[in-house]
């Protein structure tokens, strides 16, 4: 998987310290972000998945851009050895889900 | 100002959020710390919308504070006027941003935006609530939009009948349908083909779709017809006050309100109502012999004053229910839903505290709730069947299919919404004959969807059937213990009325002094209170 941006509201960079040497050598960071700008970024840069918000999923959904929910990070159980499929499976979900659907006769 | 988990309404600045996203070509700078973003999601998820608002919030943050906030919100009203290049600007704060007293109002009117309307919204965050701030921001918009239009004084009003002169139709403006209202979308739509087949257009709706220019062509009407007061009331007298601009204000939801609006509307343009075959099937689902068993149904209503109050009439006049229970959490309306619920014997429960709407629910012992979706969780955790009638929304009150409320198949939607929650007329009769049958207990009541009855969820537990080995004595609050037998024999007692019949054996215990509720004391009190 290759890391387009990190987005934070809010970045204690002294407590994180240790997560944020973990994150590939150049990787964009933006804290307190203008949304609208982000947003240009992520129109430019197409990614292939954006976890976000529930403010931003559907219309980011709409433009074509598939999501994956911000918060079910925060709820499920993700941490250690243990979670690391299901963590890989909450990044997977969506994709799948995209490829599943089909409207025509 | 108190600490709650849940709210009815939101701060004004989300009635202005909903009156800006409703619109087309309008945008809010909204001073706001960068936790209020949260509104978004009222709209993306709840709505299902495809687009951000079209707001920008100046997101300041607590390091902000410090330096100077003015000029952030400066920068941004700069930024969104050129990315957006809207056709009227709306600039307000949040309840915390109104705490630095920037004023970006009076900042934004120092400003040179290229001559685009601006409105400053003064919403006072910590007196006023969300449907307020709504009604305002539509109120000053309009207002702002249509000040070089407003005749002199001394100008007689235009007649409401001077499209007989003109050589058309008559036309009104429908106003007040917003997003996050309920179902408004749909309301329009059956709104306006109710018109058309009186031979009425429609001028203008809004705030849902309305442009800023479509504003401007309010005047050009013969009427304004209020849908919802909550939204539109404001305006609506400012509109007959400063353009002599008539008001229809029936509200066409069920069929008397619908026939009282068509009457109110035609007498006031001077068209002859036109004859409508059956236009509803609800009078007839109604007197057909099933509803026989919807004839005195406990009722509990409460919602937005619209909402509240047209349940009540339709409840008690076209269901043949007994309302039991009847409020609204819409403040600047509580004189009317006061008086709706004088007519039906009751005093009306004004509250924006949705445990107190809770605890009036539990002791009107209601067999239907009639609410809002938090009053879908109240019922739900007392066992009573439900259904939505206002906002505020859950995802699942904005349907994909077309199901309004007002209007002829508004009349229909209601009439199927709100039956079928409760048990239909044979079933109800065959549970009663059959409650000692493991396959009628409680647990198999498969509309409520309560699940098989091994679950040891609280009224499960206390709807124990009959056949299973008596439970140890359960002890009350303050020390009163039914016993086994009296648990039992309480269990016999069909389910909806047996929370009453447990309230009422327990106040007849506790006044005689007694300790154990054994089915003796049941049928004692029973005796006592049919005296």
């Amino acid at each position: 998987m290759e890391l387009v941006e990190v987005g934070t509201p809010y970045l204690d960079r002294q407590l994180l310290v240790s997560e944020l040497d973990l994150l590939p050598a150049g990787t964009q960071i933006s804290e307190g972000q203008d949304v609208e700008r982000q947003l240009d970024r992520v129109r430019r840069a197409k990614p292939d998945l954006v976890v976000c918000g529930l403010g931003l999923a559907n219309p980011l959904e709409a433009e074509g851009i598939a999501t994956k929910w911000s918060i079910e990070l925060v709820f499920s159980p993700i941490h250690g050895c243990d979670q690391a499929g299901d963590l890989a499976e909450l990044f997977a979900r969506p994709l799948r889900r995209r490829s599943l659907l089909s409207f025509t006769a | 100002m108190e600490l709650t988990l849940w709210t009815y309404e939101g701060p004004p600045h989300v009635g202005a959020l909903r009156i800006a996203t409703s619109m087309e070509g309008v945008h809010y700078v909204l001073h706001a710390p960068q936790g209020d973003t949260y509104a978004d999601l009222l709209f993306t998820m709840i709505e299902r919308r495809d687009k951000r608002p079209p707001v920008t919030y100046t997101t300041f943050q607590a390091r902000d504070l410090g330096g100077d906030t003015a000029e952030l919100v400066k920068r941004s009203i700069n930024q969104a006027v050129e990315r957006f290049q809207p056709e009227a600007l709306l600039v307000g704060e949040s309840c915390t941003a109104e705490l630095i007293q920037d004023q970006p109002g009076a900042l934004a009117a120092g400003m040179a935006l290229g001559g685009i309307p601006v409105v400053s919204l003064d919403l006072p965050a910590y007196s006023k609530k969300e449907n307020w701030g709504a009604a305002e921001t539509l109120y000053q918009l309009v207002r702002g939009l249509l000040k070089d239009q407003i005749p002199p004084p001394g100008t007689p009003a235009p007649s409401a009948q001077r499209w007989q002169q003109e050589g058309r139709r008559p036309r009104v403006n429908l106003l007040g349908p917003s997003l996050l209202g309920f179902r408004c979308r749909d309301d329009i739509r059956e709104i306006t083909g109710l018109l058309d087949r009186c031979g009425i257009d429609v001028a203008v709706v809004a705030p849902m779709g309305a442009r800023p220019a479509d504003l401007q062509r309010i005047p050009t009407a013969d009427a304004n017809v209020c849908l919802y007061p909550e939204i539109a009331a404001p305006v609506c007298s400012w509109l007959e006050r400063s353009f002599g601009m008539a008001t229809v204000r029936t509200v066409p939801i069920g069929i008397g309100a619908t026939i009282a609006f068509i009457e109110e509307l035609c007498g006031l343009v001077g068209l002859e109502p036109p004859h409508f075959d059956e236009p509803s099937r609800l009078p007839w689902y109604s007197r057909s012999v099933d509803s026989t068993y919807l004839t005195g149904k406990r009722v509990f209503i409460f919602g937005d004053a619209t909402h509240a109050i047209a349940a009540a009439k339709i409840a008690s006049q076209e269901l043949g229910f007994q309302v039991v229970g009847l409020g609204s959490y819409s403040r600047e309306l509580a004189r009317e839903v006061r008086a709706a619920a004088k007519e039906l014997g009751l005093e009306a429960l004004i509250t924006d505290d949705y445990l107190a709407v809770e605890k009036a629910m539990a002791e009107a012992s209601p067999e239907l709730v009639l609410g809002t979706q938090m009053e879908r969780h109240s019922a739900k955790r007392l066992g009573v069947p439900c259904a939505v009638i206002s906002s505020p929304l859950h995802v699942q009150d904005v349907p994909a299919r077309y199901s309004p409320q007002m209007g002829w198949e508004g009349a229909n939607v209601i009439f199927d919404s709100w039956v079928h929650p409760l048990m239909m007329g044979l079933e109800e009769h065959l549970i009663g004959m059959f409650r000692h049958d493991f396959e009628f207990v409680d647990g198999h009541r498969s509309h409520l969807g309560e699940g098989a009855p091994t679950q040891t969820s609280e009224p499960q537990a206390q709807a124990t059937p009959a056949q299973a080995p008596p439970a140890a004595p359960t002890a009350t609050l303050e020390g009163l213990v039914w016993s086994a037998d009296g648990e039992a024999e309480l269990a016999k007692i069909p389910f909806f009325v047996r929370s009453k019949v447990r309230r009422n054996t327990e106040t007849y215990a506790r006044e005689r002094q007694l300790q154990v509720i054994d089915s003796e004391t049941l049928y004692e009190a029973k005796a006592h209170l049919s005296r």
